[in-house]
Parts: structure tokens; sequence; C-alpha cells
């Protein structure tokens, strides 16, 4: 007999080893996440994932699946929480949608689209951040990080390189590349790589390869972002870059 | 408390932080209670204010050390830490009107919540265990306005003020909006 | 019945919330059933008397814009925010990472094809905020209307549910920042 959680009142089977996230998507179930990514090593910083498993609060995409747990997901007071998580995201970095490539396709965007975000609730920081445009294929737009580390992890555990690392702390936690000039250009980062294509935002773009899909076609303007992430995430896991 | 407090010799007494900055304010009014993992649990931290002190400086100086100290891996602890100074910045610094100390609790309640780890949990208790006690203190700095806003109107011209050469009153701004 | 009164104005933004608005086409004249126009672009009255909605578009970069946004606040119900530079600064919020002295000397003293340099002081001229701000730092908001700009049908949705007495909502495909 299959081992079953229940999620929203719903029984959801699950395997051992596997994380409440991962036996969700598997049985159809979205549950809102930025950091989580299917085929990487779970970080559980954003808290987008939080649910509450028998009353306790826990990050779903780091959380074992086990018997007797009663998780409550899709309900308005985590939506409502969630949304002002990332509020904070937005305040905190300077996401100027309108100005931005990935507008359309952004996971940011389509997350609080998602979660029905109509204004930023906070003040904003409006904090100095640097743009990185030295390599010749590979930008990153610091402005736009939301320091999920899956260029971190993709990196290090796809690409077979390290080039990627989160320097700083607290609100000066910052992106750092692995190089003696701290620039993208002197590291070994190549377009072809999954970390060039895995960020959620605009923060790393490839160049030359922006507003290409037109306006009404793009990932999320139409379609919201439990169906895409779990057109995509519930899949056997992909060796190819899917989209970038 | 007060068996402590008699035996250090303490007088005047405000009120106890016990369990250092991530743990309780209490006040003087519960001196009864017990240092317990029941009641009030400490590794040994003990921190004694006497009337000479202010509460709201005291939550605020513990309030900007919990923000300096988030390593900011979680989203709820980085930002929310910060976002909490700011808030606490604007009551302190009598900026506040309606509406402020309720959006303060609320910014406590998220990061407490949400945050990954114990520094991010904790890291509103000495706003919440103030606002619990002391109510009034915070309503207090309140304006009986609507809203009025968080930064600084008039030193926001400043620049523009000083590249201008100008300082007619059309150079300046209230903070807040006068009949 | 007395027709609702909306006032509308542009701080610092494009005007394209404002175009956006007339891309109701024929919707405006079942509109103008209803409501009437106070302070607007559209209408050219200059100041507000009382009215029940307030529509702005941009965000506050200067000492006139928020002498603007207070007049709005004083005298309408309800004040809506309108568009990206009103909801977080928008565009022109970019240059709030050049130090303001940098802006101004750039396009008044010493930047490319600048004649007679000089920073204007006229006390005509409003004095720039050294940052551009969202308009709910500034004064309180009641809604907010994403987009840049928001869509005629966005404006629709919110007014129509105002006028019938709902709680106004934006569904999925309604709900852009861009």
């Amino acid at each position: 007999m299959n081992k079953t959680i229940t999620i929203d009142g719903n029984a959801i089977p699950f395997e051992d080893g596997q994380t409440i996230m991962e036996a969700a998507t598997a049985a159809g179930v979205y549950i809102p996440h930025l950091c989580h990514h299917p085929e990487y090593t779970p970080h559980g910083s954003c808290k987008l994932c939080t649910v509450r498993v028998n009353g306790r609060v826990c990050s779903a995409c780091t959380f074992p699946a086990a018997e007797g747990q009663d998780v409550l997901n899709n309900t308005k007071d985590l939506n409502d929480d969630r949304k002002l998580i990332t509020q904070m995201l937005f305040v905190e970095g300077n996401h100027f949608c309108p100005s931005c490539e990935k507008t359309g396709n952004c996971q940011l965007q389509a997350v609080a689209y998602y979660l029905n975000m109509l204004d930023d609730h906070f003040p904003h920081f409006y904090a100095h951040r640097e743009m990185d445009a030295s390599h010749h294929e590979v930008m990153i737009d610091h402005n736009r990080c939301i320091f999920c580390t899956l260029c971190v992890r993709a990196s290090q555990q796809k690409d077979g390189k390290d080039v990627f690392a989160i320097s700083g702390r607290g609100i000066n936690k910052h992106l750092i590349v692995n190089a003696q000039s701290g620039l993208l250009k002197d590291t070994d980062l190549e377009a072809s790589d999954q970390a060039a294509h895995i960020c959620p935002t605009g923060a790393i773009l490839i160049k030359r390869t922006g507003y290409t899909v037109p306006i009404g076609e793009r990932i999320y303007d139409h379609k919201q972002i439990d169906e895409v992430a779990l057109a995509e995430e519930s899949r056997p896991l992909s060796k190819e870059i899917d989209h970038g | 408390m007060q068996e402590i407090l008699t035996d250090c010799g303490a007088e005047d007494v405000l009120g106890l932080q016990i369990g250092g900055p991530s743990g309780t304010f209490i006040s003087n009014q519960e001196f009864d209670r017990k240092l317990a993992f029941e009641d009030l649990a400490t590794g040994g931290s003990f921190i004694v204010f006497n009337n000479s002190r202010n509460i709201l400086d005291i939550a605020h100086n513990f309030t900007h050390f919990f923000a300096h100290e988030s390593c900011g891996f979680c989203t709820p602890c980085r930002v929310g830490t910060s976002l909490l100074k700011k808030q606490l910045d604007k009551i302190v610094e009598g900026h506040g009107s309606a509406g402020d100390v309720v959006a303060l609790e609320e910014l406590c309640q998220l990061i407490k919540t949400h945050s990954h780890c114990g520094l991010g949990q904790t890291a509103a208790n000495p706003v919440l265990t103030t606002l619990e006690r002391y109510p009034e203190l915070y309503q207090s700095q309140l304006k009986l306005i609507s809203y009025e806003p968080g930064f600084d109107l008039d030193a926001a011209l400043e620049t523009a003020r000083r590249m201008a050469n100008r300082d007619d009153a059309g150079a300046h701004l209230a903070q807040i909006d006068v009949e | 019945m007395a027709k609702i009164r909306i006032a509308t104005t542009s701080l610092a933004g494009c005007f394209g919330c404002h175009m956006s608005f007339l891309d109701l086409d024929e919707r405006l004249v079942a509109l103008a059933d209803l409501v009437e126009f106070d302070r607007s672009p559209i209408t050219d009255i200059e100041h507000c008397t009382n009215c029940d909605i307030g529509l702005i578009e941009g965000g506050v970069c200067n000492s006139e814009n928020v002498h603007t946004l207070r007049e709005f606040r004083k005298n309408c119900k309800i004040l809506v925010a309108v568009g990206a530079c009103a909801i977080n600064g928008g565009l022109p919020a970019m240059r709030n990472f050049i130090p303001l002295e940098e802006c101004l000397s750039e396009a008044y003293l010493d930047g490319l094809g600048v004649e007679n340099p000089q920073i204007p002081s006229d006390p005509e001229l409003p004095l720039l905020l050294d940052k551009v701000r969202p308009i709910h730092e500034v004064v309180k908001i009641d809604y907010f209307l994403p987009g840049c700009p928001p869509s005629a049908d966005v404006f629709w949705a919110f007014l129509t549910d105002l006028l019938e007495g709902r709680e106004p909502s934006l569904s999925y495909e309604l709900v852009h920042y861009d």
C-alpha cells in the first residue's frame, strides 16, 4: 500500500526520501517557490514554499514527507504571507519590470501575479547595485538578484565549474563571481552552461536574445506559474536546457 | 526575579531583559515570575534596566542589532529585519501615524513565523515583548493624522536647493500636509 | 443620481496611463453617463474640488508632485495609484542610483552640448527630490492598478467594480507589471 500525506485535505502519495515539494509536484499540486528547482539540491531560503505541517511552519522544498503529515498549502493565510515575502523581494532589489528583458518570462513576476500582488507594500530600499556586462555572451544585472543560489548550484552541480557564489551577509549579501578581477569575463562561464540559463529573474541574461518573443506569447502571458511549473517539474528530470 | 534583584541590590527597576536581546522583556509588574524553561528561559543573560532608561530606545537598539546580525540566508529575516529597523525608526523618530504600529506588528509576526533559524524567529522579540507590555508607549509616538512619509521630505530637497542656490518658501516642503 | 466625480493627474509619469485610459474608446461614452471629470488633463481644470475617486499616474520626483498629491489626497475619497511609476517609482526611479548632483551637473553644467551652463533657479520651478518615490511613500493610497500602462480593461474592471459597489479585484490576465 502506498504511503500518503494529506495536502489541503487531499491524499498525496509519497515515496521515502521525497520532500513535501517533490511529493506535491508529482501529484500535480503546486506549492509556490523560487529558490527550488527539482534538478538541484534544495536550498530552502526564499521561503515562498512555506507550508504548515501538523501546524508547524516548514519549507516544503526541504522538509521530508512522512506518514501522518497533514499539510496546509493553498490557504489564504499562507498565500497572504507569501505575497508579503514576495513584496520583500521586490523592495529589496530594483525590479523595474518594464525595462527588463525577462518580463513575461520571469518567475519572480509570475509568482507575484499568481499571488495577485498589486503593489510593493513596503518602502523601497533603492539599493545601489551594479551591472556586469564584461562577458561577451552573458550579463549580470545585480539589481534583479534574489539570492536563490540556483546559478551557484547549477554551476557546481551541472556544469562542473564554480563560477558563482554568495558573499557578504544580511541586507548587504550579494552575488559574486569566481575571478580575481570580480568580472564575469574572467571566469570560465560559457553561454551554454546551465548556470547561465537557470536564473528565475532577469539577473543573469544571455546577451542579444532579449525581446524575441512578442507580448502575448511569453511564458506567463496567459498561463499561470502553477500550470507552467507543474508541466516542467513533474516530468522526469531533463538533461537539456529547457528555457532561457 | 525579585529574589535575584534583591540579592544583587537592584533598585528602581524599570524592567528586565531575560535571555538576551532575543529573549523576553518583562516589566516591573512581573517580578514574581521564575527563571525556568517553563517560564523565563535563559542561558544566563539577565539585563536589568532602571527607570532612567527608555523602553523604546532599548527595543530600537536591539532591533538594529538584529538587522546587523542577520546572515541574509532567508528572505523574511534578511529583508524583514531591515524593514523592521526602518519601521521602528519611523515610529521612534516621531514620523509614525495611524496604522504604523499595526504595520510594525504585522512585520514582526511575518519575520517570527517564516524565518529559517532562531535568529530571525526571535529578532522581533524586543518589539513584540515591549509592545505587548507598553502598547501606549508606541501609540503615543504616533501623530494624529492618517499618514506621514517615512523619509524627510525637506531634506530630500537639500541637494537641489543648494545647487539652485535657493532658499525661498517654494524651495521647502513641510513634512505633513498643513492646511 | 449625482454622477461620480473623478480627478486624474500625471506626476513623474509619461501620460501613457492616461493614453491607456482613453483606450476605453466607446466605453468612455458609457462611462460618461456615470461619471464626470474634475481636475484632469482631460478637462484642463487646474484644481480639485471634492471628488470620489482620484487616479494618480507617475511617481513623486519633485516638490510640485508632493503638493499635487496632497491636494488629491485631501479632495478624493478614494485615491488610486495607477501604473508602475506610481507604484514603485518606475523608470524615472532608475535615476535613484545616480546622485542628484551628478544628474543636474550632467544636464545643466558639464554635459555634452550644454551652452551657458547654469542650474535653473527660477522660484517658479519645482525642485527635484533626491530620489523618485512611489506615491504610497508620501500619502496613503487606497488601491493600486499595476501595469506599464495598465490596460483599458484594467480601468474598466476597476471603475465598474467601484461604481457597482463591489470590492475591486483584477483577474490574472489583467495583472501585469509591464
